[in-house]
């Protein structure tokens, strides 16, 4: 991630760290010397664009472009002194008006950072706005977007560092331009550190702030009086620590590379650190990595539908190019049954209908045309069946004889009524035909005329 | 909340803007080629099973064509049907003299059916039952749509020969939908 990036600042040196999440290390990236110059040191005329310039091309150089990450800077670049509020009531404007009584400019120039330590004690950190803000728009402008500014002093000795058991009174950073003293004040475990100036190169000169701050007067703001500890890195560190040590009690004596671990880690993991990324220094690319997403998500929806959208293209163009398939082949469908007819687009309807049609012309339709139409051999079969069931030896004039679908009607001429009988015994026997008495009428010659009807059953006859 | 009015918005804006105004343009492409798809896929779907029922439908007709008639599709010409008449006479070998009549009819709707009956009254003089049996067979098997569905036979008056006076009803059913009518 973006966050475990860090750019440590020394006065010499710029570190690019990466932490490997899972192995729980640091991994040195890059390690850029650059020049150093006395008007890095905290004054009014400082140019933090010098190194910034350079260092941000390198470091550009070393990892990817648009990274985010948090910038640690050397104490020595900051004001920090620890103020006591008058009243009660916390205020930062309150703190800040306390701490206007110890540095030497006008706190407009100044960002500051208020870090509330107790109930009416604060440290509040300055550092110059415009220096930093040009070395922090050097690293912006070549796309290096930082987060959170640090200070190494306050990363490396923590309040619960202190209350854990930290023993020692005093902490020496020493780099290879700067001796930087860092002092916890008193007893309260109070984080007061000092502040170092800068001389040449082969001069290191540190004062304890507090002691010096404190006696300058706040009429006289404009000409500080600096009291100095006279130091030289090419002194003895024996006799320098023995100075402080005698000033200030037993001292933890960190080199630019060891201290460089633990201002590491505290960098990342100290979310509550005193951050000076604010106000005039607050990031115009503070949201941008949230803008990025934003956008990335924009592109990657437009790319999703755009690939949807493809996608849909080339189903519409299947389902046309399959219906193009299907109409030809429905119109080989129809030609079976009318191949004379022309492609018509109410080729299934017309199938259909013609369907309907035949299947009601032959006996297929939901009304039978069967039941309607008595066929003929129907009729012919019942003059079969009656002429069948008619004795044979019956001495029979038929006069009139009518089939139809409701049965038959037979009148004619039997030699007596006993024929008469006979004749009806018979047709009864015949399946299917019923016949009801026959009215008969005795001739004066002997011979019987008779009329008879017989009606089908309506299971064999339909009506 | 994300600071839209922040100086460093203005880095994404426009490709923002570009990105925003092309998922805007790809969603309502997305939505025209949606609906585009749902209809066609529905006239696809409609088409595959108008093919199906047309491949059915077109067996059964092929397999109707096949079926003897039992009803026709439209009224016959009144010469048509008297050809016919003729032409099983002629197989039947009954004279010309013997037809003495025909009394044709209006077609009437068979209740509640898709059909109407047409019949025509036919008269006949001095057949014997050959005759009348072959003529019925041979008129009926030209036209399986034609059916007898009422024959009676008379004997002629003061003779006593086996001809007989034939007074039969020849009809045949006529498709005819109701909405055709």
């Amino acid at each position: 991630m973006d966050a475990r990036v860090t750019i440590q600042l020394t006065n010499a040196h710029a570190c690019l760290a990466r932490y490997e999440p899972r192995q729980h290390t640091w991994t040195r990236v890059a390690l850029h010397h650059y020049p150093f110059d006395t008007r890095l040191l905290p004054r009014e005329d400082a140019d933090l664009r010098l190194p910034g310039r350079q260092l941000a091309t390198r470091l550009c150089n070393d990892y990817p472009r648009g990274m985010t990450c948090r910038l640690v800077i050397p104490a020595s670049w900051c004001l920090m002194h620890r103020v006591v509020l008058p009243v009660k009531r916390w205020n930062d404007r309150a703190a800040l008006f306390e701490f206007e009584q110890y540095v030497p400019v006008d706190l407009e120039k100044l960002t500051c950072a208020v870090r509330r330590t107790g109930r009416q004690t604060a440290l509040v950190v300055g550092v110059f706005t415009e220096a930093l803000h040009a070395f922090l728009d050097e690293l912006e402008n070549n796309h290096i977007c930082v987060d959170l500014v640090m200070v190494d002093a306050l990363l490396l000795i923590q309040k619960r560092d202190i209350r854990s058991g930290m023993k020692e009174r005093g902490l020496l950073l020493i780099d290879r331009e700067r001796i930087t003293i860092v002092l916890p004040s008193d007893r309260q475990c109070d984080v007061e550190p000092c502040r170092t100036v800068g001389l040449p190169s082969h001069h290191a000169t540190a004062f304890v702030q507090n002691r010096v701050l404190n006696t300058v007067p706040v009429l006289h703001k404009p000409r500080v009086e600096w009291h100095l500890l006279p130091l030289s890195v090419r002194d003895d560190l024996t006799e320098i620590t023995g100075a402080i040590e005698s000033a200030v009690g037993r001292v933890c004596v960190h080199s630019e590379q060891s201290a460089r671990a633990r201002i590491l880690d505290a960098a990342t993991a100290a979310e509550d650190a005193v951050d000076l990324r604010q106000g005039e220094l607050a990031s115009t690319r503070r949201w941008a990595p949230i803008h990025r997403r934003i956008l990335g998500c924009a592109v990657a929806a437009a790319t999703f539908l755009l690939i949807l959208a493809i996608r849909l293209c080339i189903d519409n163009l299947s389902y046309a190019a399959a219906a193009n398939e299907l109409r030809p082949l429905r119109n080989q469908v129809y030609q079976t049954v009318f191949p004379d007819a022309a492609a018509s687009p109410a080729a299934a309807l017309r199938l259909r209908s013609e369907r309907i049609k035949l299947e009601a012309l032959t006996d297929r339709g939901g009304v039978s045309a069967r039941d309607l139409n008595s066929s003929a051999l129907d009729t012919f079969e019942l003059l079969h069946k009656v002429m069948a069931y008619i004795p044979v030896d019956l001495k029979l004039h038929v006069n009139e004889l009518v089939l139809e679908h409701q049965g038959i009607r037979l009148v004619g001429q039997t030699t007596g009524h006993g024929a008469t009988g006979d004749l009806v015994r018979q047709l009864n026997k015949a399946p299917g035909l019923t016949v009801d008495p026959p009215r008969t009428k005795l001739r004066k010659d002997g011979t019987v005329d008779f009329r008879l009807r017989a009606v089908g059953d309506s299971d064999d006859r339909p009506e | 909340m994300i600071a839209l009015n922040n100086p460093g918005f203005e880095d994404v804006k426009r490709p923002l803007i570009l990105a925003l105004g092309c998922c805007a343009l790809l969603g309502a492409w997305c939505w025209i080629e949606a609906s585009i798809l749902e209809s066609r896929g529905s006239s696809y779907r409609s088409l595959v099973k108008q093919l199906e029922q047309m491949s059915v439908d077109s067996a059964r007709v092929r397999s109707l064509r096949a079926q003897p008639r039992l009803a026709t599709e439209r009224e016959r010409p009144n010469d048509e049907l008297l050809a016919q008449i003729q032409q099983a006479m002629t197989v039947a070998n009954i004279p010309a003299s013997h037809w003495v009549g025909n009394d044709p009819t209006q077609p009437v709707r068979v209740s509640r059916s898709p059909y109407r009956r047409l019949a025509v009254r036919l008269m006949f003089e001095d057949l014997t039952l050959r005759q009348l049996v072959q003529f019925a067979y041979h008129l009926t098997q030209m036209d399986t749509a034609l059916s007898i569905p009422r024959l009676r036979l008379s004997a002629p008056l003061g003779t006593q020969t086996d001809a007989w006076n034939v007074d039969l009803s020849l009809s045949y059913l006529i498709y005819s939908p109701f909405q055709s009518e």
